[in-house]
């Protein structure tokens, strides 16, 4: 009977502790970029100490990994597209960070300077990994 | 809504960086009309974190902490492309160490601000949920005791 009561009560509260934060009406852009930040951010850090690691447990040194990748003869497409995966998020990173330091300098904090600094970003992430991934 | 605030002194006092994410920190309507609270205007309430050094913290190695963090960041934006242009093993060192810091801080800052909610906004409020349960479950049937579970979404008891 309590039970039942209670799966009353529950049921108006599904998901209740999430949904606020995942199904707010509009998603704004500066919003989105700011988790993407922390989410590349985290990526990052995740993977660099996974390299650290690696560095230390694996046997061999790094140029016996890259001989090792160069002789599994990938095509040339799959490698260009490693690499671009590899820097896009690290481009994302920087660039963006840039701006989060621009604010803390106080400038930029307008709403049309957000989405305007937002686009630039976004746009200078593409065009650099873009290059970086074909060096 | 102690908890709340405390959470904010503690967002605050890490020299929050600008996170143009609204954190909603969210208490249930249903938590708060079980726990009989004072009744909350809307169901969210925002918080945004500051950009500045807070000075309301009071405190010097806060604001010095937030400098730090924001030296880190122009260091580590520089060590980069130098390290690309002159490697040496200094450069190493230095690239290790401003990484190093840096990506601790940075993801101490990211799990103080999610961890430390969803612990005082989610965890505690459903806990103390449980309590109020237990205890109004007692004087139901003094022969038996309630295992209680609690979950977002489903309040569960099972007479054990």
């Amino acid at each position: 009977m309590a039970a039942l009561l209670l799966r009353q009560v529950g049921r108006h509260c599904l998901r209740a502790h999430l949904s606020p934060q995942l199904c707010i009406r509009n998603w704004s852009l500066p919003m989105a970029m700011s988790i993407c930040h922390r989410g590349t951010g985290m990526a990052l850090s995740a993977g660099v100490s996974l390299f650290g690691l690696s560095a230390l447990l694996v046997p061999g040194n790094f140029e016996s990994h890259l001989e090792l990748v160069k002789s599994l003869c990938l095509g040339p497409s799959l490698i260009y597209t490693a690499k671009f995966a590899l820097v896009f998020p690290l481009m994302y990173h920087t660039w963006n960070g840039i701006r989060h330091l621009m604010w803390d300098l106080g400038k930029g904090l307008k709403i049309p300077q957000l989405y305007q600094s937002g686009v630039a970003v976004l746009v200078l992430t593409v065009l650099s990994s873009v290059g970086l991934a074909a060096m | 809504m102690a908890n709340l605030w405390r959470l904010g002194v503690l967002c605050r006092a890490q020299g929050g960086r600008a996170l143009f994410l609204r954190i909603p920190v969210v208490r249930p309507a249903y938590v708060s009309a079980f726990l009989q609270d004072q009744p909350a205007p809307g169901q969210c309430r925002t918080q945004h974190i500051h950009l500045s050094p807070n000075h309301h913290a009071g405190s010097k190695a806060s604001s010095l902490h937030w400098t730090g963090e924001r030296v880190v960041s122009v260091l580590l934006l520089g060590l980069i492309p130098a390290a690309y242009l002159n490697p040496s093993s200094a450069m190493d060192y230095s690239l290790a160490a401003a990484l190093t810091l840096h990506s601790h801080w940075q993801v101490q800052q990211t799990l103080q601000c999610y961890v430390a909610k969803f612990i005082c906004c989610e965890l505690v409020p459903l806990l103390q949920m449980r309590e109020k349960l237990i205890e109004i479950l007692r004087p139901v049937d003094n022969f038996k005791t309630y295992k209680v579970f609690v979950c977002p979404d489903l309040c569960i008891c099972l007479p054990i």
